[in-house]
């Protein structure tokens, strides 16, 4: 055995770790040569000196605050909302990195596509014409007799044939009025026709949509319906 | 007195220490054994939410992790908060403790795993740390066999500063083996499996880290053989 060998086995020696036969080399080598038995002392000097280094006595709090501490980590493992809190953290914290980065990803992509998704300007003001229905435009009408209650009076026995002009004023709720004979051959027969007007009734005349009152003048005529 | 192998007759003196070391080695197991036993007694009660028995087991092994904890990071503050976190980490898993390996290895290897990640921890954020030994650490040498005279304790006093500032200039790993084996008094076996490493390897790293402290000490007072 030569002298690297000798210090390479040295720790396992000072140790007895060594199997017999070569703790028998080492010794005879160590027997002979200084310089190796000088280095084996010199690894047990150094082990002698640390396994006298004494343990020091710990702090006195060490060990009631060690207690507290594990007093205060039951408590917190009791708690059903930290269990839970504990088992949900890390997972909800990936999940959560994942999710928001997903969304991200996703508006991002679709802001990039916006241009090609917007409609061209033609196509749109053409699309807006064809689903706008087209507002009728406001017109003035006259006043008009509702169907319904004609201005018709039967007579007999009367043989004034003469028409008839009058001026009614037609108010905004239809109702009309007779203001004055117009051409008549005679007064009598206006109460006559102011009668017949009053059970009439009419559409008022409008102005830009808006009902109004009016004047209008009516021919009535005598017609001979006997045979 | 050293005790010498280099005598006249190495045969008989091999002889001798095989004898020792026999009987030595009986007496370690029964006494690891009704340990292993008392802890496994302990570990139940505290997995049954005995809080006395956890008191019991921290009043059993807060002395050892302290110190265990203090050799390795030279820190006292250090030390007590990696003391606090071991006991805190052995509470909350005690449930995964399966006795494979003895309470006492169990308790260290989590010791020596965050003191490992303090050391990271510091060495990621560049912070030089500067330790008086003689004022942060209060290590002390058993001077009541060896020393007497002034001059003796002047110079154990130096030697266990010159030890110290040695051991925590060596590499980390090689340090935890030299620690555990030369300070703590572990076996191989036992520090292969609080570091969770090949026998083999636990050789390598005790011899390494005692040819670094040899190197470092040569020339040193300590080196005066």
């Amino acid at each position: 055995m030569n002298c690297t060998q000798v210090r390479k086995n040295a720790s396992l020696y000072v140790d007895h770790q060594l199997p017999a036969p070569l703790l028998q080399q080492m010794t005879d080598h160590a027997l002979t040569c200084a310089e190796c038995s000088k280095y084996i002392e010199q690894i047990r000097h150094n082990i002698r000196l640390l396994a006298n280094i004494e343990a020091v006595a710990p702090p006195a709090k060490l060990k009631s605050d060690i207690i507290a501490k594990a007093s205060s980590k039951k408590r917190e493992l009791s708690s059903l909302i930290y269990n839970f809190a504990l088992y949900t953290k890390p997972k909800l914290t990936g999940y959560s990195v994942g999710a928001v980065v997903t969304c991200l990803l996703f508006f991002t992509v679709l802001y990039q596509l916006k241009p090609t998704f917007r409609l061209s300007k033609d196509f749109e003001d053409k699309l807006i014409a064809a689903i706008t229905v087209p507002e009728e435009p406001l017109r003035d009408t006259l006043p008009r007799v509702e169907l319904a209650n004609p201005i018709v009076e039967l007579t007999f026995g009367n043989n004034n044939r003469e028409d008839i002009f009058v001026i009614t004023e037609v108010s905004m709720q239809g109702e009309a009025k007779l203001i004055e004979l117009v051409d008549s051959p005679n007064n009598a027969q206006f109460e006559n026709v102011a009668a017949a007007l009053k059970r009439a009734s009419f559409k008022p005349a409008t102005k830009a949509g808006k009902p109004i009152n009016s004047r209008i003048l009516l021919l009535i005529q005598t017609i001979d319906v006997r045979g | 007195m050293m005790v010498s192998i280099f005598g006249v007759s190495s045969n008989i003196k091999i002889g001798h220490l095989a004898m020792i070391r026999l009987a030595s080695t009986l007496n370690e197991t029964i006494c690891d054994t009704v340990y292993a036993s008392e802890d496994l007694q302990l570990v139940e009660r505290v997995r049954q939410g005995e809080t006395y028995a956890f008191e019991q087991l921290v009043d059993k092994y807060h002395k050892s992790v302290y110190n265990l904890a203090l050799r390795l990071t030279q820190d006292s503050e250090e030390a007590y908060d990696i003391a606090q976190e071991t006991f805190l980490k052995v509470y909350k898993n005690i449930g995964q403790f399966r006795g494979d390996s003895e309470l006492k290895t169990w308790i260290y290897r989590i010791t020596v795993n965050h003191a490992s990640n303090q050391l990271r921890w510091w060495k990621r954020r560049f912070k030089s740390r500067s330790i008086s030994l003689d004022a942060d650490l209060d290590f002390s040498i058993n001077l009541s066999s060896s020393a007497h005279s002034p001059e003796e304790k002047t110079l154990a006093s130096e030697q266990r500063r010159l030890i110290l500032q040695s051991l925590n200039k060596i590499k980390f790993d090689f340090r935890v083996a030299v620690v555990l084996r030369d300070i703590e008094g572990f076996s191989y076996e036992e520090i292969a499996q609080t570091l969770d490493v090949s026998v083999g390897t636990v050789k390598s790293r005790i011899a390494r880290g005692r040819e670094e402290l040899r190197e470092r000490l040569k020339g040193t007072l300590c080196n005066k053989v």
